[in-house]
């Protein structure tokens, strides 16, 4: 298990952030999946001494893209990608609902546009190109892996990641209090004790932070919330024994 | 263990701190013409705290001008004494029950702000040889100017060490008394950088016997330490985490700074809380195990890029690791 951080295609200055705060791995999102686009993304981790772990918020909407997108990643060498869908219903606004007037993100549960014939499909390409697909919702689709809220885990994590049905590619560290996004810090789930359990679990794949609040001051890209999240998951595994 | 960051009052900030989850601040004081703290004020700016929900627990630091004369062994030395006790009675009247003193006759010292750190951050560091060829510079801490130090008053003649312990007990054998009449804690927050002379002035608290020695040359319940966890890491051959037991369990840490340093005099820098030479797990356990229960205040933090004045970024990373690490080691709700 490794920390990363979330950071976007052509925002070098977030690799210099994730380099001084103590971060190895990123994943990375792009908004074009063109094969000089992806291996200029991972030229740019390289040159920083960071390593990239993978792409995430792939839209798993169309068979055909998809495809084309595994073909790209395998050939400049990308192995895990994370996919989301379109959100069922509107999507919630933010909201200063936060501690000290945070503002709160928007949580909602994607939903794939594929076909379980489609989802098939795809998950046999990246099989073949020796590729994890990770689904981001609660309900990954047959065949894919999961990009896990940690949040989801309950009160017995342990038991609870014993019983999946899905591999566990990624994990996000989330929580909520009554439903809420809060920090992470503070809300219902006891997050040390998630994270103990992914250890136990053997869990090796990225561990990133989710929604990070909107606090004052801060950027688009919430530098603060990143900062505060990053430290405290730092503080985790240290504590826990995980390197 | 209270969590706390530094705060000048300002909104945006006081908003921030509360964002990260914390209730409790550490704040400077302005003295009056007549270097008091006067309660009147003392008490108006608690009460600004408290309109933010916050608490206002510890005064950092005295301000050096309210006792350089004592510092020194002046003439003018009992007035300021005077002054300081009348501070502390202040103190009492407000609620405000920690008071940190520096006894560092020439203030803290640093060579640089070295963008040697990781991903090229800005590491504060002391090197004593820089020290050495450029005194002065050193005395302007990184270029934030003397204002609040009680400089240009350097001595005309070397002081020994001695003579400065003469001094601090002066001064403790009396403020002590009335410190322990209005019910504060007098914390005396280690020389920074712990080295022996600069200047041809001594320095005094910077190892493990001079910390005790300032704890008992004036024995009560009210005298003790801020405990500066980077300042005492950084003092040669020093184990923070058996200091923090040893100091800890005779209840004589009144307040304490998180920092993590890497090195020790006569060079370090002040790195990342999970990359310095402290282990910060065991120090945790060893702040839980003694049942310290007062505020543990953020310190100096490196650079980080695109960072603002107040160093949010790096201050937000270094509570959330705090945070992580009380949660994790002892399960506790962060008060």
């Amino acid at each position: 298990m490794r920390i990363a951080l979330s950071v976007q295609f052509g925002r070098d200055d977030q690799l210099i952030f994730a380099q001084q705060l103590g971060v190895e791995h990123v994943m990375a999102q792009v908004d074009c999946y063109e094969e000089r686009t992806l291996e200029s993304l991972r030229n740019r981790v390289q040159r920083t001494g960071l390593k990239l772990a993978g792409i995430e918020g792939v839209p798993l909407v169309r068979v055909e893209a998809l495809q084309a997108i595994v073909k790209t990643a395998e050939a400049v060498g990308i192995d895990l990608v994370s996919c989301t869908g379109p959100i069922s219903g509107s999507p919630p606004q933010p909201r200063p609902t936060g501690r000290g007037n945070a503002l709160i993100p928007t949580s909602a549960d994607p939903v794939s546009g594929l076909s379980a014939g489609e989802t098939s499909t795809v998950t046999n390409a990246a099989r073949d190109a020796d590729l994890r697909l990770a689904w981001t919702g609660s309900n990954s689709p047959v065949g894919m892996g999961m990009d896990l809220a940690l949040d989801h885990l309950g009160e017995d994590p342990t038991t609870t990641l014993a019983a999946l049905k899905a591999p566990v590619f990624i994990a996000r560290a989330r929580n909520t209090r009554r439903g809420e996004p809060c920090f992470l810090d503070e809300g219902d789930c006891d997050l040390p004790r998630c994270i103990s359990a992914l250890k136990a679990h053997s869990f090796d794949g990225p561990l990133l932070a989710h929604y990070p609040l909107g606090m004052v001051g801060d950027t688009d890209w919430r530098h603060k919330a990143r900062a505060h999240d990053l430290g405290y998951l730092k503080a985790v595994l240290q504590a826990l024994g995980v390197q | 263990m209270k969590i706390a960051l530094q705060s000048s009052g300002d909104g945006e900030h006081m908003q921030f701190i509360h964002q990260l989850g914390l209730n409790h601040v550490v704040s400077g004081a302005t003295p009056s013409a007549n270097g008091i703290l006067e309660l009147d004020d003392l008490r108006r700016r608690k009460d600004f705290f408290a309109e933010h929900d916050l608490v206002w627990d510890v005064i950092e630091n005295l301000p050096p001008l309210c006792y350089n004369d004592a510092m020194f062994g002046r003439e003018g030395r009992d007035r300021q004494i005077d002054n300081v006790c009348e501070s502390i009675r202040n103190m009492g009247e407000a609620g405000i029950g920690v008071l940190q003193y520096q006894w560092m006759l020439l203030g803290g010292l640093r060579t640089e702000y070295s963008p040697t750190g990781r991903g090229g951050a800005r590491y504060p560091r002391f090197d004593m040889e820089i020290a050495k060829r450029m005194p002065a510079a050193c005395l302007d801490w990184l270029g934030k100017g003397p204002d609040p130090h009680p400089y240009p008053h350097l001595p005309d003649r070397d002081i020994v060490a001695e003579e400065v312990w003469s001094n601090l007990i002066y001064f403790l054998e009396r403020v002590v008394p009335i410190a322990e009449e209005a019910g504060v804690k007098i914390a005396a927050h280690p020389d920074d950088a712990p080295i022996p002379s600069f200047m041809g002035v001594a320095r005094i608290l910077i190892n493990w016997d001079g910390l005790q020695r300032a704890i008992d040359c004036v024995p009560s319940p009210n005298n003790g330490l801020g405990f500066c966890m980077g300042t005492i890491g950084t003092m040669v051959d020093m184990d923070v985490v058996k200091a923090i037991r040893h100091f800890g369990s005779q209840g004589k840490i009144f307040f304490a700074h998180f920092r993590n340093p890497r090195g020790q005099v006569p060079f370090f820098d002040e790195v990342f809380p999970d990359e310095g030479d402290i282990d910060m797990v065991k120090a945790v356990h060893a702040f839980n195990d003694v049942e310290y229960d007062g505020v543990i205040r953020i310190d100096h933090c490196p650079g980080v890029i695109g960072d603002n004045g107040h160093a949010d970024r790096s201050f937000a990373f270094q509570v959330g690791y705090l945070k992580g690490l009380i949660q994790t080691l002892t399960g506790t709700e962060i008060a």
